[in-house]
C-alpha cells in the first residue's frame, strides 16, 4: 500500500524547505545542521540523507554540512512506569501496524501494550519524529 | 535552534484551501460529527471539499459516510480516499477501529502530523470535525487554520449543552477565528430554546434548527443516500443556502 522511500522524500523536502525559509527570513548563511530522526518513524537514514544532499544543491544551503542521526525511542507506561525500547515495542507487529507508526509515530499505543503490565496507557518520551537541530550560521 | 519541518508542509497545505469550517461544540453527543459529515457531503456536490476528522479518540466520520478505503501515499503526501466527491481523512481509516489512547502532547503531535502529511490538494472547503470540549484538538486547529477558518457551533436545546457551548464560544472569541454561528440540533422548535438565549447572550448568530431525525439516529448504519435525503440533511442544506457560507 505504501512506499516508505516516498515518505523519506517528503520529509527531506520539508527539512530543506524549512531551512531555506529560515535563510530567507534571517538573511544568514547556514554552515551546518543536524537532522535528528526519531527511531519510531522508521525512516531509512541513507535514503533521507541522500535526498537532503540532492535537494540542497539547488538552494542557498549547498555549502552546508549536515548529519542525519537516529534518536532512540523511549516509551513509558503510565500505569507501572516501565520503560520500553524500540525493539520491545515493535516485537511481533505486522507490516500494516508498522506502516501506520511510520507515518504517525504517536499512534504506537494503538498497536502495543506495556510488556510488564499490559496497559495501553503509553507515552512516547523520545524518538518520535524528525527535527532539525543545531543550525549553525 | 530547532526547526519543525512539518510547519512548512502545514503552511503549504493550508495555502491550498480557500475556507476552513471548524465544527465544534462543548458537549458530547450533540451531533457534531453528523453535522460535519453532512455539511461536507452537501458542500462536495458543488465545491471541492474535504473532511478532516480530528475527533482523535472517537473518529466517526468514516463510519457515518460508509468509507473504508485507506489513504494512498503519493509523492506529495498521503492522499485521502474519496467518498462520492468528498475527500475524507480520519485516523480510523488508518487504525481500522482500534482504540486510540493518546494524551496531551501526543494529541498535538498527531494533529500536526495528519495535517502536514495529508494531501487534500486544492479545496474550496475543508470541514474539520472536532471532539467535544476545548482541548488539544481545538487549540491545535485554531493555531493551524486561523488564517482561513470560521466556526460552526453545534448544540442541542438543553441548558447543559448551551452551557458547554458557551465555554467554547468564549475560547473562540479570544482568538482571531470568527464564529459563523450556532446550529441547534435535535431541535424541538420551541421559542424558549436555551439556544436562542445563548445567541442573545453571546451575540453569536443563530443559524437555524435541525430536527431530531430517526434516520440520523441510526447514523453509521445507513447509506449515504439515506443520509443525504433525510429531513436533517434537507434542513442543513437550507441553513447552508440561507447563511451565505458559500460566499
Amino acid at each position: 500500500m505504501y512506499s516508505w522511500v516516498m515518505h523519506e522524500f517528503l520529509v527531506a523536502g520539508g527539512v530543506v524547505e524549512s531551512l531555506v525559509k529560515y535563510v530567507s527570513e534571517s538573511g544568514r548563511v547556514v554552515k551546518s545542521f543536524r537532522v535528528v530522526v526519531g527511531e519510531l518513524s522508521m525512516l531509512d537514514i541513507e535514503t533521507l540523507s541522500n535526498a537532503i544532499k540532492t535537494l540542497i544543491t539547488q538552494t542557498a544551503l549547498r555549502n552546508a554540512v549536515f548529519t542525519v542521526e537516529v534518536e532512540p525511542a523511549s516509551i513509558v507506561c503510565g500505569t507501572c512506569l516501565s520503560k520500553m525500547s524500540f525493539n520491545e515495542a515493535m516485537a511481533g507487529l505486522n507490516t500494516d501496524a508498522k506502516e501506520v507508526i511510520h507515518f504517525i509515530p504517536d499512534l504506537v499505543g494503538c498497536y502495543i501494550s506495556c510488556v510488564k503490565c499490559g496497559s495501553v496507557d503509553l507515552k512516547v518520551v523520545s524518538g518520535r519524529w524528525v527535527e532539525v537541530r543545531d543550525v549553525v550560521t | 535552534m530547532l526547526l519543525d519541518y512539518r510547519d512548512v508542509l502545514i503552511m503549504k497545505r493550508v495555502s491550498q484551501i480557500d475556507k476552513v469550517i471548524l465544527v465544534a461544540g462543548g458537549k458530547g453527543g450533540v451531533g457534531k460529527s453528523v453535522v460535519a459529515a453532512t455539511t461536507a457531503l452537501l458542500l462536495s456536490k458543488k465545491f471541492r471539499t474535504g473532511l478532516l476528522d480530528l475527533d482523535l479518540h472517537g473518529p466517526s466520520s468514516a463510519a457515518i459516510l460508509g468509507a473504508e478505503n485507506s489513504p494512498i501515499e503519493e509523492a506529495d503526501g498521503i492522499v485521502p480516499p474519496t467518498v462520492d466527491r468528498l475527500k475524507l481523512m480520519s485516523l480510523d481509516l488508518l487504525v481500522k477501529g482500534r482504540p486510540i489512547p493518546l494524551s496531551g502532547l501526543s494529541k498535538q503531535e498527531v494533529v500536526k502530523e495528519i495535517v502536514a502529511l495529508t494531501d487534500f490538494g486544492e479545496l474550496d472547503f475543508l470541514v474539520v470535525d472536532l471532539p467535544p470540549g476545548s482541548g488539544d484538538e481545538l487549540l491545535a486547529s485554531i493555531r493551524i487554520f486561523r488564517s482561513k477558518a470560521t466556526t460552526i457551533i453545534v448544540t442541542t436545546p438543553s441548558a447543559l449543552s448551551s452551557s458547554f457551548a458557551e465555554r467554547v464560544i468564549t475560547i473562540m472569541k479570544s482568538t482571531s477565528v470568527p464564529i459563523f454561528g450556532i446550529v441547534e440540533n435535535m431541535s424541538r422548535k420551541s421559542d424558549d430554546s436555551p439556544t436562542l438565549e445563548l445567541c442573545q447572550r453571546t451575540g453569536v448568530t443563530f443559524l437555524g434548527r435541525l430536527p431530531f431525525d430517526e434516520i440520523i439516529a441510526r447514523a453509521g448504519n445507513i447509506t449515504r443516500d439515506q443520509l443525504i435525503s433525510s429531513r436533517f440533511a434537507l434542513s442543513l442544506q437550507s441553513i447552508l443556502n440561507m447563511t451565505g457560507l458559500y460566499r
